[in-house]
């Protein structure tokens, strides 16, 4: 081999090395922890890469999106719950994470699927996942923890007063369906930080009614079956401090409660007194036995009405009408 | 509110039943006002008995109409009774009429055929010569509905197929359904006078917020201003709209003032106790029924209709899937109730 083929053959080594060099310096990048690059080769999904040095090949490979996969708080509200007889707009808060590789797993299809969504979608989907957990699970705690018969709109709304098992029993099932359901859309719900209601939307109307006064029969039990939960959960609380978090409940004017509902409450083991003012406030003041609370079952009584008359058929129940009202007289007489 | 003089009934005293009635009036056309005992049929009657005075608060010219109050409890059973008591009203509300000579003919025909005779000649001139429009208020005519024969309820509605259609009409008061009182005359296929309202037949309704509070205002007034504003509206709290109820609880509390009113106590006061018996005790059977399994909370689901016709009653109010009474003293009165 003569010096001129050492010379050429070393001058394309050196070339070559070059090129090399350059190809994957300019090939490699950095990304940051909290993120992840989603990679495409050739008009195709390829790859989910990061943190740290990566390489994205020049010519054949192209960065498609950044994923954040930060974690992160997020307050959803998801309105028109029935639930116990009362719609709801509910805030949930929860923490949660985009991560399509953790959440696809060994699925390559769903990764696919998952990487094409843009983070607004992502974040609607989060708000339907949420939804549909809560309907369903409100609609398993009605199964579960039926409400009586006789109970009035305001047990509805204490219903799921925090603290109460009903309320428990919700926000465990939220979580459990939402870490089941959520990775079909890329997002990893942190089970390190608990779901929390942190808002309650009742509609105005209702709480109007709570506080208009006019003749609310509010039975109480779940009134009182909260307050002995409480009780028992926290047993050196005053009863001072009870009444006032019974008195706080979201929508509930606690001068609407009844006289006649302390009745009622007496036999789950609390000693009632209700105070209604002529201001129109109203103070409950609860105090508890020693022996654990019991309840007490209604018992319909066969009572006789005092005087007689003709039965009425469907046809009679719908001859009467209600007076049409003007909006004018609606609005003035308010 | 002046301290002079607060009037009985606002500008807005039950203004939607008022448009309602004068309306119907203006077209000759019937209808049938049901409400419980106490409710302030009565103060309706009063109103309308009174309607020149009251005719600013309805804003409506009304000055053709008329308004014959028939207090159908003065009914005597037959036939000519009620020929009577229609006759003395119709000379009343139109006594600023003018009037003519009785036919001399009728003075040979028979007492109850010359009642009859005589009123329905006075109608024929008031609505057909001096085109006026008259509406009888049958009020509390439920007896007879129930006790009067068929052909004699008819012959309320020949008086107004007799060349008076457009001109005469009636507004007939109940505590329970026209029909259901006469079930036994078969009212729905057979009367001609059911006929004019059966189409029209509403509820009548505790009073509004207004209302009440115009009423005790009025009633404080009168006893020497007595209770505070603060008290009229726990009177009204405790009462709902009831207009029988607020007057017994506003003369409770106007008696002892400085005297804290509270619902259970008031329950077991005979004068509430009384109150409350009479707006039960002229529900429909069925209606006592099921209001009594409402108050116990052992309703069923068949008990659906029933419990709406209590809600247009005024006496019930469903709010998102729970039922309340309208007011605690009526909800005491029947979680004591002992038949």
């Amino acid at each position: 081999m003569d010096t001129l083929t050492i010379v050429s053959l070393g001058c394309l080594v050196i070339i070559g090395v070059i090129v090399l060099v350059w190809f994957f310096s300019s090939a490699s990048r950095v990304v940051r922890h909290e993120e992840r690059l989603v990679i495409y080769r050739l008009g195709k999904f390829n790859r989910v890469v990061g943190p740290g040095v990566v390489r994205v090949y020049p010519k054949i490979d192209r960065v498609i999106k950044t994923i954040e996969v930060r974690d992160h708080p997020v307050s959803v509200t998801v309105a028109g719950i029935f639930a116990f007889g009362v719609p709801n707009d509910f805030t949930l808060n929860l923490w949660y994470r985009s991560d399509p590789v953790e959440a696809a797993g060994s699925d390559r299809t769903l990764l696919t699927r998952l990487v094409q969504m843009t983070e607004a979608e992502r974040h609607n989907q989060v708000e339907v996942k949420m939804r549909e957990a809560l309907v369903k699970q409100v609609t398993l705690l009605q199964q579960q923890y039926p409400m009586p018969d006789y109970a009035s709109t305001f047990d509805g709304v204490i219903a799921l007063a925090p603290g109460s098992v009903r309320y428990t029993a919700l926000i465990d099932g939220i979580a459990q369906r939402l870490r089941q359901t959520l990775p079909t859309i890329g997002v990893i719900l942190l089970l390190d930080q608990p779901i929390t209601l942190v808002g309650r939307g009742i509609p105005e109307e209702i709480i109007k009614a709570l506080q208009q006064k006019r003749g609310l029969d509010i039975s109480g039990p779940t009134l009182i079956q909260y307050g002995v939960q409480l009780k028992h959960t926290f047993p050196e609380m005053s009863d001072a401090v009870l009444s006032q978090i019974l008195g706080s409940i979201p929508g509930v004017d606690m001068s609407n409660v009844r006289p006649i509902v302390m009745e009622h409450l007496r036999g789950y083991g609390a000693n009632v007194e209700y105070e209604l003012q002529e201001s129109g406030r109203g103070q409950v003041n609860l105090q508890f036995d020693a022996n654990p609370p019991r309840l007490i079952e209604a018992k319909p009584v066969d009572i006789q009405p005092a005087s007689g008359g003709n039965e009425l058929n469907e046809n009679d129940l719908m001859v009467l009408k209600r007076i049409p009202r003007s909006s004018q007289s609606q609005k003035k007489s308010e | 509110m002046p301290q002079n003089g607060v009037p009985r009934y606002s500008t807005l005293y039950r203004r939607d039943e008022i448009e309602l009635i004068i309306n119907s009036a203006k077209q000759g056309e019937s209808l049938a006002l049901m409400g419980v005992a106490g409710v302030g049929k009565s103060n309706i009657v009063n109103f309308l008995r009174d309607i020149e005075v009251n005719a600013p608060h309805v804003e409506q010219d009304v000055a053709r109409l008329h308004f014959p109050i028939v207090d159908a409890t003065q009914w005597q059973g037959t036939f000519n009774s009620l020929w009577v008591l229609m006759l003395d009203a119709l000379n009343g509300a139109t006594a600023s009429l003018p009037t003519v000579s009785p036919n001399p003919e009728l003075l040979s025909v028979a007492e109850d055929q010359r009642i009859f005779r005589l009123l329905q000649a006075r109608l024929d001139y008031v609505c057909q010569e001096l085109e006026q429009q008259v509406m009888f208020v049958l009020d509390d005519f439920d007896r007879v509905f129930e006790k009067a024969r068929l052909d004699e309820l008819e012959r309320l509605s020949v008086l107004r197929s007799a060349g008076n259609r457009g001109y005469l009409s009636y507004l007939v008061i109940t505590k329970q359904l026209p029909h259901v009182l006469g079930r036994d005359k078969n009212l729905e296929q057979n009367c001609k006078f059911y006929d004019l309202f059966r189409h029209n037949v509403y509820a009548l309704e505790p009073y509004t917020r207004t209302d009440a509070l115009q009423m005790l205002a009025h009633l404080n007034q009168k006893t020497g201003n007595v209770l505070s504003e603060e008290q009229l509206e726990h009177i009204y709290h405790l009462a709902g709209g009831h207009a029988g109820l607020l007057k017994v609880v506003f003369f409770i509390k106007q008696k002892a003032p400085a005297t804290e009113l509270k619902a259970i106590q008031l329950a077991a006061n005979p004068d509430i106790k009384q109150e409350c018996q009479r707006i039960f005790s002229n529900l429909h059977r069925q209606e006592q029924q099921v209001a009594l399994r409402v108050t116990q909370g052992t309703h069923r689901p068949e008990d659906s209709a029933t419990i709406d016709q209590l809600a247009r009653r005024g006496l019930l109010v469903r709010s998102a899937g729970a039922i309340y009474w309208f007011c605690p003293l009526m909800a005491n009165y029947l979680k004591t109730f002992e038949g």
